[in-house]
């Protein structure tokens, strides 16, 4: 008996159990990864890495959009902060997305997958790297370097929480200085999110595909939370047949991020060119502009968003938020109109920007006290869900009563 | 009245001082001085002075000065001597010349309060360096939104054993700044790591080591401890280097007065005495009458509202808001408030649970009443070192319970002010503690095979690398192993259980579920078992159910007036001897023990009296548990010597000759019925049952008589027994030896076990007195025992010869139960016989 099985004994006597029992026979190496996918082998001083390379021509179609990236994505890069004096041509930016041994993040999380891509002579071109075992990791850092040598910015999918923290963790387990440490990161999910949260509430990437370049995925397809575990079997097994549906993921995930950035970075430079058909969309587009202090085309889309909105609730959120816009801006007459619409549609909120408005502004008492008086009606019912709200317009009654009582008095 | 007058009017009363078991007054205490090291960063002097101390104490300048020589110190010198400052100054001292480095603060509680920053804060704020030195608290309640500039600029990080196995070594690539020049670790507190939550702690060390290493940094260790009977033991265990011990207290004290106060016996026979809670009441309202102010502990929350409510009750309506509770389940905030009001003086009176510890900032304390022994020498110690001012005289009062160890320990005061003879004792090797941690280690880095960890045997953690392999929770790659799990292995890991499977405790009334904790599966049979009560962080719970497949047991907030104690039956499956020595009268063994619990029935015991209320039955499956321990087997001469003494006691063998056949003739006689319930048995199952205990006769013959015996099925011999059947001395001995061993080893109760036997395995049929570690693999209590077995053995004899019972009682022997009555001088005899 050899002495891990002596210990194995000891510790199920001790009532300890750990993970399960192993079955070595299992173990074939009848179908490694070469025989699986038609791969390239890339020689450095650490050893040789496996990767999986293709080219796509940039009229490729990904769903509705193609590979083109966009003439121009100044506003994209300005949204990321990205500093203006930052020479960035197209062949700095690299896509990249990863798959893991696990979803914890912590150090003994490892990249077995990582799909690169980018603009190359006319091209896009893709590389999966492939770890075949743990201990290429030294060399797989290495060649992965060489493939973003010119790379200024990354662009990924929920990469700043995931993908490039654990890409970071790895170069400091190998003790090598990671290039993704201080590159410039425009994750594409923060912005989907900014412009389709509101109409598409979840903003996976694969609904992104699905309802924004209206791209659906083959059969090959093997969702991404069960890579960790086709990956484990591997190892174990010698069985690579089950990651070519991981490989597959893995470079549609690369190819749907060249896509998408290409999309809204056109979207971004040219917001007003097509009407956009939701009005959830004019409006959160509407809100990016407006961060990024272009008010003009932020009114614009503001208004292209309540003009065609049916939906009382959705139609008040849009007008209240450009009337606030308007208020920033000092301009009241145009926030006026609005936030009568708004009130005529039983705002509250609006009803207390023009009582404030007639009180402090235009000292209309009489109107700032009907509006009042309006407003704290229709709280009636509900006082005490809002009892702030109705605290201040009580507060605001009085005041405003004894401010016309003065007025009245002084006559 | 003045406190000195006080104590007088105290010592004139014959009643009182009836009842004092110890007074000890202790003089005050001059300090002894030292000035400022010369290689005394001129900041940190001019901070000091600033704070008006122009000198440090011995003990301050000893723990510089090792430091300086980058040695690991332990700082053992009691409560209040300003241990705190003796780690801070060098610390600072280093990290001011140097930029890039940084410290480690651990403290064992999960909830760290910026009470345990402040006295550093004030150094910091008055030396002018709070633009260098960045201290900051990383704990569960730190808000994700600081947690990233923590770990960018803090430099001296104070945090907890669970925090730093969970939260930062499993990420310590975000942690690599903080981590590369790792200076020192202080671990304070050290005491509390003994048991399995030390083995795990001393693992958890290991990694960090392992992990500082990879960055380049060899942080020195700083320890602080109660004082324990082997605190540099404990600290070479916990950090597997060698340790400098500095116990020397060079602080200053005031005059100090520590009264032992036993309340009078009432029932001799029943052991009950006269209510601790309501003796401690009294003088807390005697106390506060005088304007005193005093910090009441209590063992358990129960305990803490009974006595405000008899306080409070006592007192007239405006001065009850002067009094207060406290414990853990207060909110922050509420807790904030009654320290603040103690020390501005607003309160009179607080009584608490332990929670309210050395850290927290409540003033300098006048008086402090122990109401019942609080479980080990050094945390007894550290309460009554919470009473002490610098000039005038302070008071500190122990009032036991009828337990054995709080009678003993009045009898005996000089443990609790002399050397403290507790051991705290860990094994970082149980192997079920081992393997969660190299797993946790393989999850940090990978394992390279002819690597070390901590001074664990290569060739062990080789075995434990490839057993880990073979199921594939590991991937081995030449001579590397690498994790290669989903999982993220320390959340699966307690620190304080010892095995990975765990029941979850689940507490339920009728408005709401919560869980409250976990326990070991190996020992919820024995805790929780359906019925028992069950004491957890000082509240108390009646389990309703357990469910051992799903891991679940389901409890109940209960207030009854009564404790549990299963009754199980142990059975030796195998054993093998480790080491072996041969005295005089007998032979005692240390080794590998298989055993087999059954639990089939639980005492009802009442609580503080330990009145016997009834015995339930319980039908639980057995537990089995590979553990190690040590044995002493009787000799043939020490057992004929006995028996000619007539002190062996009535064993069932021992009825005299010709018993079998005395007994056959009973049970043929009653028909093979029995004559309590009628049903009728087969005649080996039945028992024959002495109406009048063999004992009290004289004459075998006499005892024996047709007339005094009578057939009994064993449930019915069983309840008949309880209070006629006279104890033997090995039951007393046992006892007396299971009550005593925590004075050696810091340990709850139920951590180790005691079995005697007349006829054992152990002992090739001779009779047998066996003690073992009730964790599985063992954690070195029960060897610490064999190695101290002649100062145990006498002190648990001590125990019931200066018990001032008659003929046995709880406090010594045990109480009236199954096991009869009396056995005092039997179980004198037997161990003073053990030479």
């Amino acid at each position: 008996m050899s002495d891990w099985q002596n210990l194995s004994d000891q510790l199920r006597k001790m009532g300890v159990k750990f993970g399960f029992q192993e079955d070595i026979s299992k173990r074939n190496k009848s179908w490694p990864i070469q025989s699986v996918l038609e791969y390239d082998e890339t020689s450095t001083a650490l050893g040789s890495i496996l990767s999986v390379k293709k080219r796509y021509k940039l009229d490729y179609t990904q769903g509705n959009y193609n590979l083109h990236p966009a003439a121009k994505f100044l506003r994209l890069l300005q949204w990321a902060d990205i500093p203006g004096n930052v020479p960035i041509s197209l062949n700095n930016f690299i896509f990249l997305d990863a798959e893991t041994t696990g979803l914890s993040g912590g150090t003994g999380t490892m990249i077995f997958l990582l799909g690169l891509s980018k603009y190359d002579d006319g091209d896009l071109i893709l590389e999966q790297f492939f770890l075949r075992n743990p201990s290429e990791e030294e060399a797989f850092l290495h060649v992965i370097s060489q493939f973003c040598k010119d790379m200024k910015v990354v662009i990924t999918f929920n990469g700043k929480a995931f993908d490039i923290p654990i890409l970071n963790t790895r170069h400091i387990l190998q003790r090598v200085p990671s290039p993704f440490m201080d590159v410039y990161h425009i994750d594409l999910l923060t912005i989907s999110r900014q412009l389709w949260k509101l109409r598409l509430e979840q903003c996976r990437l694969s609904n992104i595909e699905q309802h924004i370049l209206q791209f659906h995925r083959d059969g090959a397809e093997v969702p991404g939370y069960l890579a960790p575990e086709f990956y484990k079997d591997y190892l174990r097994t010698g069985d690579a047949r089950p990651l070519k549906g991981v490989f597959y993921h893995n470079q549609e995930d690369v190819v749907s991020l060249a896509a998408l950035f290409s999309h809204i970075a056109n979207i971004l430079e040219n917001p007003l060119d097509d009407k956009l058909p939701y009005s959830h969309d004019s409006y959160s587009l509407g809100r990016v502009f407006e961060r990024l202090n272009e008010t003009d085309i932020a009114h614009q889309l503001y208004q292209q968003s309540h003009v065609h909105q049916d939906d009382f609730n959705l139609r008040t959120r849009f007008l209240l938020q450009q009337a606030s816009l308007f208020k920033r801006q000092n301009m009241y007459q145009n926030a006026l109109s609005l936030w009568e619409e708004a009130a005529s549609l039983q705002s509250i909120t609006a009803m207390e920007e023009l009582a404030k408005y007639h009180e402090h502004k235009s000292k209309h008492l009489q109107i700032a006290l009907q509006l009042t008086s309006r407003a704290l009606e229709q709280l009636k019912g509900e006082k005490e869900m809002n009892l702030k709200v109705y605290t201040r317009f009580e507060n605001r009654r009085t005041r405003l009563i004894n401010k016309i009582k003065k007025t009245e008095f002084k006559g | 009245m003045e406190l000195n007058y006080l104590l007088d009017k105290w010592k004139n009363d014959q009643s009182f001082m009836d009842n004092v078991s110890a007074w000890i007054s202790t003089p005050a205490v001059k300090p002894r001085t030292v000035s400022f090291p010369d290689n005394l960063d001129l900041r940190l002097a001019k901070g000091l002075y600033r704070l008006e101390i122009d000198n440090l104490y011995s003990h301050q300048a000893e723990s510089f000065n090792y430091l300086h020589d980058g040695k690991n110190v332990i700082i053992a010198t009691g409560t209040a001597s300003g241990k705190t400052l003796a780690y801070n100054l060098p610390i600072l001292n280093n990290l001011l010349s140097n930029s890039k480095a940084s410290a480690l603060y651990l403290y064992p509680t999960k909830a760290l309060s910026q009470d345990q920053l402040s006295g550093l804060n004030k150094l910091i704020a008055s030396s002018d360096i709070e633009s260098i030195i960045k201290p900051a608290i990383f704990d569960g309640d730190t808000p994700q939104s600081h947690r990233k500039s923590i770990r960018n600029t803090a430099n001296i990080l104070k945090t907890n054993p669970d925090m730093l196995h969970q939260g930062i070594l499993p990420h310590h690539t975000t942690w690599h700044r903080f981590l590369s020049d790792l200076r020192f670790v202080v671990i304070d507190e050290a005491h509390s790591y003994r048991g399995v939550f030390g083995s795990h702690f001393a693992n958890v060390l290991r990694r960090l080591k392992r992990i500082c290493a990879f960055y380049g940094s060899f942080p020195q260790f700083i320890l602080t401890s109660a004082t324990i009977g082997n605190p540099q033991e404990l600290a070479e265990s916990l950090i597997e280097s060698p340790v400098q011990l500095i116990n020397q207290d060079g602080s200053e004290h005031g005059e100090k007065q520590f009264i032992i106060y036993n309340p009078p016996l009432i029932d001799q026979q029943l052991g009950i005495r006269k209510s601790a809670v309501i003796t401690s009441v009294n003088f807390s309202k005697t106390l506060m009458g005088n304007s005193h102010q005093t910090l009441i502990f209590a063992r358990t929350r129960r305990t803490v509202e009974m006595f405000l409510s008899y306080l409070r009750d006592s007192l007239p309506f405006h001065e009850r808001e002067q009094v207060s509770g406290y414990r853990s389940g207060y909110l922050k905030k509420e807790r904030r408030e009654i320290e603040s009001r103690f020390r501005e003086g607003e309160l009179k009176a607080v009584v608490s649970t332990s929670a309210l510890e050395l850290g927290i900032d409540i003033g300098d304390l006048e008086s402090v009443i122990l109401l019942g022994y609080p479980g080990s020498i050094a945390t007894c110690k550290q309460r009554i070192g919470r009473a002490g001012r610098k000039n005038q005289n302070s008071l500190a009062i122990l009032i036991p319970t009828p337990d054995a160890l709080d009678q003993y320990l009045a009898n005996h005061p000089k443990y609790l002010t002399e050397n403290n003879p507790e051991n705290a004792l860990i094994d970082p090797n149980n192997l079920s503690i081992l393997t969660q941690h190299i797993l946790c280690a393989a999850f940090e880095l990978p394992f390279s095979s002819n690597e070390s960890f901590g001074q664990l045997d290569p060739y062990l953690l080789r075995s434990v690398l490839e057993f880990f392999s073979q199921q594939s929770t590991l991937n081995q790659q030449g001579e590397k192993f690498y994790f290669v799990s989903d999982d993220y292995p320390s959340a699966n890991v307690s620190l304080r259980s010892s095995s990975p499977n765990r029941i979850t405790l689940i507490s339920e009334n009728e408005d709401n579920k919560q869980i409250i904790g976990e326990i070991d599966a190996s020992s919820a049979a024995w805790f929780v078992h359906p019925g028992a009560i069950y004491l957890h962080d000082a509240d108390i719970f009646l389990v309703k159910q357990l469910n051992m497949e799903k891991g679940e047991c389901i409890l109940q907030p209960d207030n009854c007036e009564y404790y549990t104690i299963p009754k199980q039956s142990t059975s030796i499956e195998d054993f093998k001897v480790i080491t072996q020595e041969q005295h005089a009268s007998y032979q005692s063994n240390y080794g590998h023990l298989s055993l087999k619990f059954e639990l089939n029935s639980y005492k009802k015991l009442r609580w503080h009296t330990n009145e016997l209320i009834s015995i339930e039955p319980l039908n639980m499956p057995p537990v089995e548990l590979e553990t190690l321990g040590f044995w002493m087997n009787l000799n043939q001469g020490f057992l004929e010597k006995l028996k000619a003494e007539g002190k062996w006691g009535a064993y069932q063998n021992d009825y005299g000759p010709n018993w079998q056949r005395i007994r056959e003739k009973i049970i043929h006689r009653d028909g093979n019925r029995c004559r309590a319930c009628g049903k009728s048995f087969e005649s080996q199952i039945l028992h024959v049952h002495h109406i009048q205990p063999f004992k009290s006769f004289a004459d075998s013959e006499l005892a024996n008589k047709a007339s005094n015996l009578v057939s009994l099925c064993p449930a019915c011999h069983n309840l008949a027994e309880i209070n006629v059947r006279i104890r033997s001395g090995l039951a007393a001995a046992s006892n007396a030896l299971r009550n005593l061993a925590p004075l050696l080893i810091m340990c709850d109760q139920e951590d180790i076990g005691v079995l005697a036997e007349t006829k054992s395995v152990l002992a090739n049929g001779m009779p047998s007195i066996l003690i073992y570690d009730n964790i599985p693999g063992g954690l070195g209590l029960s060897r610490k025992l064999y190695e101290k077995q002649t100062f145990w053995i006498n002190r648990a004899a001590e125990s019931i010869e200066t018990c001032p019972c008659a003929d046995g009682c709880p406090a010594c022997v045990g109480p009236v139960g199954e096991e009869g009555y009396g056995g005092k001088s039997e179980g004198i005899a037997l161990l003073r016989g053990f030479r």
